[in-house]
């Protein structure tokens, strides 16, 4: 593998896991923090 | 693959139209982004004309409350994330590249999706308030940009669930771009530019990106949590089903307050720059700005909860969100100090660009330390959901966030263009907005110290002289905008021929290349020593 | 530490508390913690000259740098508080900036500046020289606004300890409603600023949009707790004299408290943005002595009596008519507009309405569902129509549906007794 397709996979790599990271925000924001936040009530 | 690289290396783009519908480059879309920023600045400054005719004398003159409701809320929508956001990432897309030394942005089809989301968003935004003067539906949202009020939302007509959509769309537009941002910056520098050498714009950048990767996500998962409220059964937020309506204020907070540095960061990044250039000097305390930047994201992550200190938090709650807040001003007044040493034993000019970067630290000082005051709990109570609170933000948002992108939109205008604009016109620019900008928004702090509240269509006498004259600074503020427009167009088609370097010392690789930069620069990595 | 206290003890409201401002001709009125503070005192003169403009104001005797006339221990404590710290914020402004001015002129290319290559501090002096603002902003940040700070949410937050008397209050859309739980009694409050004056058909008196029917009377001098919540959406009660402004949550129950000191009237408004009428939600309070707020008790438990015992009697439609016209100018007009029009899209008309002409009870007397009766009466939920017999009394919801049905050209003849609606409740 030469440098430049090293670099497109690393793109590629990081891209799919800040998105994984974007949808794992999501769900938790639907199934968690209804349940945490009220603490502060 | 080997069809998008060609795309990407065509030298010529296509003509007309499709050669914006189609571009990938990421100067076309910066460009797209930069001119949707500044028509939508236009629409939201018109929308707040209107708000302050209206306020002009006590009594309702001219706007039904229903009507008066919804231009604000759209106001704060358009100005937040139709206006700066996108000028913003604008920025980003036409300047990191070239700034980092790279040929484009790392995926630059998401790219353009990113920018194409946003014309829509804005349509289905706008397009309830226009069918209102149809006798079509009761028009757009009137809840406020925060949607503080769950309950108001579950009433309010299907302008609320434009909204949602529009926020929806608007999340995928800023995450794709964000996302694009970080990859291009991690993966796409050029050979030598290590990450402590990168301008302190594409560090703000970074920062910037991954407050949005992290708070975005909450504020469109609030925004569909408010639509299955509505239309799905749910109840989240509906106290009469046994919601909590203070969750959604929560939520809505935990992504409003690092937005509110969302919006801040590009300007603070370019800032230094545009700072440094003027007064011939190296950046001061570069080091201790990247930090201070990176602990103002980690800090905006745990004081959502000051925005709603009437609400009702419990003490510990309060006392933990006070001081937590309090600590946001020592990174902040890190940044001020290091502007200060920036041009402190300089040797200054003071042209457009520069006049702006100092306009926006005189500005944006004066929002950041009546900043300093309002977690206190107690005296918050007074001051919050007042006029104190709109004169705060608009210090920081209109005093910080815009008149860093002008003081940008000045500085890099000639790169873009290959013109220069017309000097003389741009400082009268500038001292029209300042002083226009004070007159507006002194007086909205006095109101507010003496005791009026925030959205409301009409007022009691004792704010009359206050409003009038904000009111009028609005008109003229507005009204001095227009001179932009003409420097702008006036500049895009003629004017003396920029030089590659434009300014006398300005630093960074895109003042390598000519000024316009040609369709395709860096193809070949340059060598940063 | 000059300051720490000063949010914390309550003194008699008689010490002059800033100096006369020469420039403005403006006196404090509130009390002091302190009576000399230099520093502060000529920040003042610097700033008042700055902001003369603004300050000459003397009718209101009053500086512009102030809130409304405190009069409640958390009020006078935050007004000193808020106070304090704008002049230090405008002193570090001052000082910050003319740092940045002192630069701006000396460090020019055209006095023939040469630029210096530094980027960071370069002795021990000039480490010294940075450190210390920081530790600055850190004493004033915790120590200086901290501590005090801390106190002063305590105090505002104990609303139990040593209350004499509770109170709840009830948000909706676009009215107050005040209970004294001790006393039995129980009215709503709403604005009393005409539409005329609202909309330039009349002059506008001297406290307009800050008028309403039923005013809330408290006594002086005792601690009264406040219950609040909401029937419908979120409200704020705020009253900037008594430095108290809480979210009324549906839902839930927040609490605060007030121990006025002065008797006198004092004005407020809703807020929290909680729809259309949002600036038309103000409040009023009538701070009076003990004895006239006992007597002012009485008046009104006779008064309740006689409501209770005038929905015993049989009402003839011109009574109920007149009214019905009053509260529905008073109430539903916001949103069903003077003429029963309604605004299309937002409030249904009432004039020609299928539900008004319709009828309202069935065979056995019992409210039909979404009929006129029950639609005033519940209300229509996720609406901004509500349950009107929360809020009204047997004659008041009696008198408005026979209003209603026999008004802009609705000719049904028909009425509603209050003993109907006694007994529908």
């Amino acid at each position: 593998m030469n440098e430049s397709e090293k670099r497109e996979r690393r793109t590629v790599q990081l891209a799919v896991a800040l998105l994984l990271f974007v949808a794992l925000i999501y769900a938790m924001t639907f199934f968690k923090l209804p349940v945490w936040l009220p603490a502060l009530q | 693959m080997t069809e998008a690289i060609a795309a990407v290396k065509r030298d010529r783009p296509p003509a007309g139209i499709m050669r914006w519908l189609t571009t990938t480059n990421h100067k076309d879309l910066g460009i797209l982004y930069m001119s949707f920023g500044f028509i939508m600045f236009f629409i939201g400054g018109a929308f707040i004309m209107a708000v302050r005719a209206e306020l002009l004398f006590p009594g309702l003159q001219l706007l039904a409350p229903a009507m008066y409701n919804q231009l604000f809320t759209l106001h704060a929508l358009i100005m937040v994330f139709g206006a700066i956001m996108p000028f913003a990432t604008g920025l980003n897309n036409y300047l990191i590249p070239l700034m980092i030394g790279a040929p484009d942005m790392a995926l630059p089809r998401v790219n353009n999706w990113g920018f194409w989301i946003l014309p829509f968003a804005a349509v289905l935004l706008l397009t309830p308030f226009f069918l209102q003067f149809f006798g079509v539906g009761s028009g757009a949202t009137g809840a406020g940009w925060v949607m503080h009020n769950t309950s108001l939302d579950l009433q309010s007509g299907a302008g609320m669930d434009f909204a949602i959509f529009t926020i929806h769309l608007l999340g995928i537009s800023s995450l794709s771009g964000a996302i694009n941002v970080v990859v291009t910056v991690l993966n796409m520098r050029a050979p030598g530019m290590t990450l402590m050498k990168m301008p302190l714009f594409v560090w703000a950048w970074l920062i910037t990106a991954f407050m949005l990767i992290l708070a975005m996500p909450v504020f469109s998962a609030a925004a569909t949590m408010l639509l299955t409220d509505r239309h799905f059964g749910t109840h989240f937020f509906d106290a009469a089903n046994g919601g909590d309506p203070i969750l959604l204020q929560h939520l809505i907070w935990f992504f409003g307050h690092p937005e509110v540095y969302i919006v801040l960061l590009p300007a603070w990044g370019l800032i230094p720059q545009i700072l440094a250039a003027f007064s011939r000097k190296p950046v001061y305390g570069y080091r201790a700005q990247v930090y201070a930047l990176w602990a103002i994201c980690f800090l905006s992550f745990l004081v959502w909860a000051h925005h709603m200190l009437t609400s009702g938090l419990p003490l510990a709650a309060e006392v933990y969100f006070m001081y937590a807040t309090m600590a946001i001003s020592i990174p902040t007044s890190v940044l001020v100090f290091c502007w200060l040493g920036t041009i402190w034993r300089g040797a200054m000019t003071f042209e457009t660009p520069m006049l702006f970067a100092l306009g926006f630290v005189a500005h944006f000082g004066m929002g950041a330390l009546t900043g300093l005051i309002l977690p206190d709990v107690a005296v918050n109570a007074q001051y919050h959901n007042s006029y104190v609170i709109v004169s705060h933000f608009h210090y920081t948002f209109f005093g910080g966030g815009i008149f860093g992108m002008m003081a940008a939109a000045y500085y890099w205008l000639p790169k873009f263009t290959g013109h220069m604009f017309d000097e003389k016109l741009g400082r009268l620019h500038f001292w029209l907005t300042t002083i226009f900008f004070n007159m507006t928004f002194i007086p909205q702090w006095f109101a507010g110290l003496d005791g009026m509240p925030r959205h409301t269509a009409d007022y009691a006498l004792r704010f009359a002289a206050m409003n009038f004259i904000s009111s009028v600074g609005a008109f003229l503020l507005g009204l001095s905008q227009l001179l932009l427009v003409y420097i702008v167009v006036k500049c895009v088609r003629s004017g003396p021929k920029a030089t590659g370097q434009v300014w006398e010392d300005a630093q960074g690789l895109e003042f390598t290349l000519p000024s316009p930069p040609p369709y395709h620069t860096f193809e070949t990595p340059p060598v940063v020593k | 530490m000059e300051l720490a206290g000063a949010a914390i003890h309550d003194e008699p409201a008689t010490q002059e508390r800033h100096p006369k401002l020469p420039c403005c001709g403006i006196r404090h009125e509130t009390a002091s913690l302190h009576e000399e503070r230099p520093l502060i005192k000529r920040l003042q003169l610097w700033l008042g000259a700055v902001f003369f403009l603004f300050a000459s104001d003397p009718a209101r005797a009053k500086s512009i740098w102030d809130f409304q006339e405190p009069v409640t221990p958390v009020a006078r404590d935050s007004m000193a508080a808020s106070v304090d710290f704008l002049h230090i914020i405008m002193g570090i402004y001052v000082v910050v900036f003319a740092i940045f001015a002192y630069s701006i002129f000396k460090h020019r290319k055209s006095s023939g500046a040469q630029p210096g290559t530094f980027t960071g501090p370069g002795s021990r002096r000039q480490w010294v020289l940075t450190i210390l603002p920081f530790l600055l902003l850190i004493y004033i940040d915790y120590i200086m606004m901290g501590i005090p700070a801390f106190h002063a949410i305590a105090k505002m937050e104990d609303t139990r300890t040593a209350a004499e008397m509770t109170i709840k209050v009830t948000a909706s859309q676009w009215k107050w409603q005040y209970e004294y739980p001790e006393e039995n009694i129980r009215f709503v409050s709403s604005i009393a600023t005409s539409q005329d004056q609202i909309h330039g058909r009349a002059a506008k008196g001297e406290h307009y949009l800050q008028e309403v029917d039923h005013p809330l009377v408290l006594p002086t001098g005792k601690k009264v707790r406040i219950l609040l919540t909401s029937t419908d959406v979120i409200h704020s009660w705020w009253v900037p004299s008594f430095g108290v402004k809480r979210d009324a949550v549906p839902g839930y129950l927040r609490e605060a408290w007030v121990k006025i000191e002065k008797p006198g009237t004092y004005r407020g408004q809703c807020a929290q943005l909680c729809g259309d009428g949002h600036a038309f939600m103000p409040i009023v309070v009538e701070a009076v002595e003990e004895p006239q707020f006992r007597e002012w008790v009485a008046q009104k438990k006779a008064a309740g009596t006689a409501v209770a015992a005038a929905a015993e009697k049989v009402w003839s439609r011109e009574e109920l008519m007149a009214k019905g016209g009053e509260i529905y100018n008073r109430i539903c007009i916001a949103c069903h507009q003077a003429g029963g029009e309604g605004v299309p899209g937002a409030f249904p008309a009432l004039a020609g309405s299928k539900i008004v002409n319709g009828p309202f009870l069935d065979k056995e007397g019992r409210l039909i569902k979404d009929g006129h009766l029950d639609r005033v009466m519940n209300g229509k939920p996720g609406t901004a129509m509500q349950a009107f017999k929360n809020t009204f009394s047997d004659v008041e919801v009696a008198a408005i549906v026979t209003y209603e049905r026999n008004s802009f050209g609705n000719h049904l003849g028909d009425m509603v007794q209050p003993s109907q609606v006694k007994a529908l409740r």
